[in-house]
């Protein structure tokens, strides 16, 4: 999909969700929709503004040159050293994956999974089988270390947070039907 | 104000002030030097520790980890080549070759020795125009201040990356975010749609956590890159070598470090290009400009001083206004509105010392940046290699614990991952971040300086009222004359062009 078509998708989302709010505001009283109200159907003009403009017209119009704002001087009448230095982007290392849409959704995946994990197993074991896991699957952390690492990572979530800050850290779906199973 | 100042002082000479203090600093020191993390990271994880404690510890805390933060940035431009946030960028094109010429220490010291500079004259410039600034903000009442917040957002969005409109967009977005849940006003539950989980609204926290922590760990996933590595070299310099640099340029600390508080004031104005300009000026100013590029050290204490200058500005519209001045401040008033202190008037009146102390924590946490800084860059130079693999689960389970810390309530753990997905959209399609955030911060203070107006002015308050109508006509021409200026100059380009065809 190009990059045009994903924009779109992202300016309709973003008319679609100030619509709802619009109506979803009709049902409240002028005092409670006075600031929410004007907000979203000013959201709603820009967002189709935006929609326009980017099908349009060049998208750089509407964006601020900021080296040209502070210093009062484009980028093409300084010297060669400082152009470098505006036109220089970071460089990934070598071995860099290439950036895909599979990646993109199995960055989702792995937020979703430790998710999980956190509501099923409860947070402090969540915690030490994520990371196991993560550094295991690397491929670049050995067993021992990764259990090293885990345990060492865990061990002072539980004390910071269970500890010092006395928060409720045995919360989970799963283990309070399986504790009489394994004797708790 | 100078029992206040003393006053200040004293509320951090305590041993919790002192120990926070020098935890925050350690802290943000780590999460800088590891590359794809940056201040308002640091800030955003710290928030759930901040609740229960005394004001200037925390703040302490907080403000010390991002200071820290901003010399732990500049480490790996040097040492790597890879900027620890984008505003430490400029960073890599003379610091890095430094290294490359064993000059690694001297680059370390020299960036150490600007940003304590730089945050020091950001910390007297700071102290010396609260009392200019305290007159104005009594005299303002609350029509002024729907004025300023709305041109707060504006000129946020005028000046973040990616189009105007999608820096409107995007704080429009962040209003009614903060909108969701009971009313306080009318006791009406917005946007709940019946959960009752919602109806105490978006705790900002988590999704300031979402937002940026996990939405890093998911660009760092994305992009992929791994271990950093780089040849050592025999090392011919020393630590004090940077520092008495940055001494000797004085000059250029001076002229960077007023560049840095002007950016810092105007809020939205990044640092990323605040230090290009900064090395810009470095330059032009220079007696050898033909050695950027090639490791001057010219080069990295210039943006270096305008980043740490940058905190002092930065917090002016934060504690005067209410209006931050960027994500870190956003956090920072977050962080008061716990602590139950309201930035404005309030602020510069019932609070002085808590600003002043303010000032002496940037003061503080510079010269300890420095201090540890340079203890370690001797250590920091032999470091052959830096594991980004390491990051991600570390990051992503404290960011999921901290959000659920935060009130004890599951649902914030849903909340926090999918404002990370929320943030990494917005990162991706380039629609601002920082605008929500902002925009969430000041949705109640526009509201609640609407009813007032409307109560105590009438409907037509905006025209009624010289000083706000003053203003209303100042936010147009501010959100149209940098595009009307850019506008000309490209017809003028053009005009040129064709007589020059001609």
């Amino acid at each position: 999909m190009s990059r045009r078509a994903q924009e779109n998708i992202v300016a309709l989302a973003l008319i679609g969700m100030f619509i709802a709010v619009i109506v979803a505001s009709m049902d409240y009283s002028f005092r409670a929709r006075m600031v929410p109200l004007p907000m979203a159907v000013l959201g709603c003009i820009l967002a189709v503004i935006q929609l326009a403009w980017q099908n349009l017209r060049p998208v750089d119009e509407l964006q601020l040159d900021m080296f040209e704002f502070i210093t009062g001087r484009t980028a093409e009448e300084e010297p060669a050293a400082v152009q470098a230095i505006i036109e220089q982007k970071p460089e990934p290392t070598p071995d860099a994956p290439e950036r895909t849409a599979l990646r993109e959704f199995m960055a989702v995946g792995v937020v979703a999974l430790l998710l999980a994990l956190f509501f099923l197993i409860g947070p402090v074991p969540a915690t030490f089988v994520f990371t196991t896991g993560y550094l295991i699957m690397t491929g670049k952390h050995g067993l021992a270390r990764s259990l090293l690492y885990s345990g060492t990572l865990t061990l002072i979530l539980a004390v910071m947070f269970g500890y010092v800050l006395q928060v409720q850290l045995d919360r989970s779906l799963l283990l309070p039907p399986l504790a009489p199973l394994i004797g708790f | 104000m100078l029992d206040a100042m003393v006053a200040g002082l004293h509320a951090l000479l305590t041993p919790q002030s002192i120990v926070f203090l020098m935890i925050g600093v350690v802290y943000g020191l780590i999460i800088g030097i590891l590359p794809g993390l940056g201040g308002i990271v640091a800030m955003a994880l710290l928030l759930p520790f901040t609740y229960g404690y005394e004001p200037a510890a925390t703040l302490a805390l907080l403000l010390g980890a991002h200071i820290a933060t901003i010399w732990g940035d500049s480490v790996t431009s040097i040492l790597f080549n890879v900027p620890g946030a984008a505003k430490s960028l400029s960073l890599v094109f003379d610091g890095y070759p430094m290294t490359q010429k064993g000059q690694a220490r001297r680059a370390l010291g020299a960036s150490a020795g600007a940003a304590l500079l730089g945050g020091i004259i950001g910390a007297v410039f700071l102290a010396l125009s609260i009392p200019l600034v305290r007159p104005l903000i009594l005299a303002l009442g609350p029509s002024e201040y729907l004025m300023m917040a709305l041109w707060g957002l504006t000129v946020i969005a005028t000046f973040s990356e990616g189009s105007l409109l999608k820096g409107l967009i995007a704080a429009c977005a962040g209003v009614i975010i903060a909108f969701i849940g009971m009313d306080p006003i009318t006791a009406t539950p917005r946007y709940t749609f019946g959960s009752i989980f919602l109806l105490d609204g978006i705790s900002f926290p988590v999704a300031m956590i979402g937002l940026f922590a996990i939405a890093e760990m998911m660009k760092l996933w994305v992009k992929g890159d791994s271990i950093v590595s780089r040849a050592l070299q025999a090392e011919t310099s020393s630590v004090l070598d940077g520092v008495r640099d940055a001494f000797r340029h004085w000059g250029l600390v001076f002229r960077s470090s007023v560049l840095g508080l002007w950016i810092g004031v105007l809020p939205g104005v990044g640092a990323t290009v605040g230090g290009i300009a900064a090395y810009a000026m470095a330059v032009n100013t220079s007696k050898h400009p033909e050695r950027f590029g090639k490791g001057s050290v010219e080069g990295v204490i210039a943006p270096d001083a305008t980043l740490g200058a940058n905190e002092g500005g930065g917090l002016l519209p934060t504690l005067a206004f209410g209006i931050p001045g960027g994500e870190s401040m956003a956090i920072l008033l977050i962080a008061f509105i716990g602590l139950g202190i309201v930035p404005g008037p309030t602020m510069l009146t019932d609070h002085l010392d808590i600003v002043f102390s303010l000032v002496w924590i940037i003061v503080l946490a510079s010269i300890v940046t420095t201090v540890i800084g340079i203890a370690i860059s001797p250590y920091l130079a032999r470091m052959p290699n830096l594991d980004h693999t390491i990051m991600i689960p570390i990051v992503l389970t404290v960011c999921f614990i901290a959000a659920y810390a935060t009130r004890g309530v599951e649902g914030d753990v849903i909340v926090a991952a999918a404002f990370g997905l929320l943030g990494y959209l917005m990162d991706r399609y380039k629609y601002s971040r920082a605008n929500l955030v902002i925009g969430m911060v000041l949705a109640e203070m526009i509201e609640r300086s609407l009813h007032l107006s409307l109560s105590l002015y009438g409907d037509f308050f905006i025209f009624t009222r010289p000083v706000t109508f003053a203003m209303f006509v100042f936010i147009v021409l501010t959100t149209a004359w940098p595009f009307v200026r850019s506008w000309r100059r490209k017809r003028q380009q053009a005009l040129a062009m064709d007589g020059g065809a001609r």
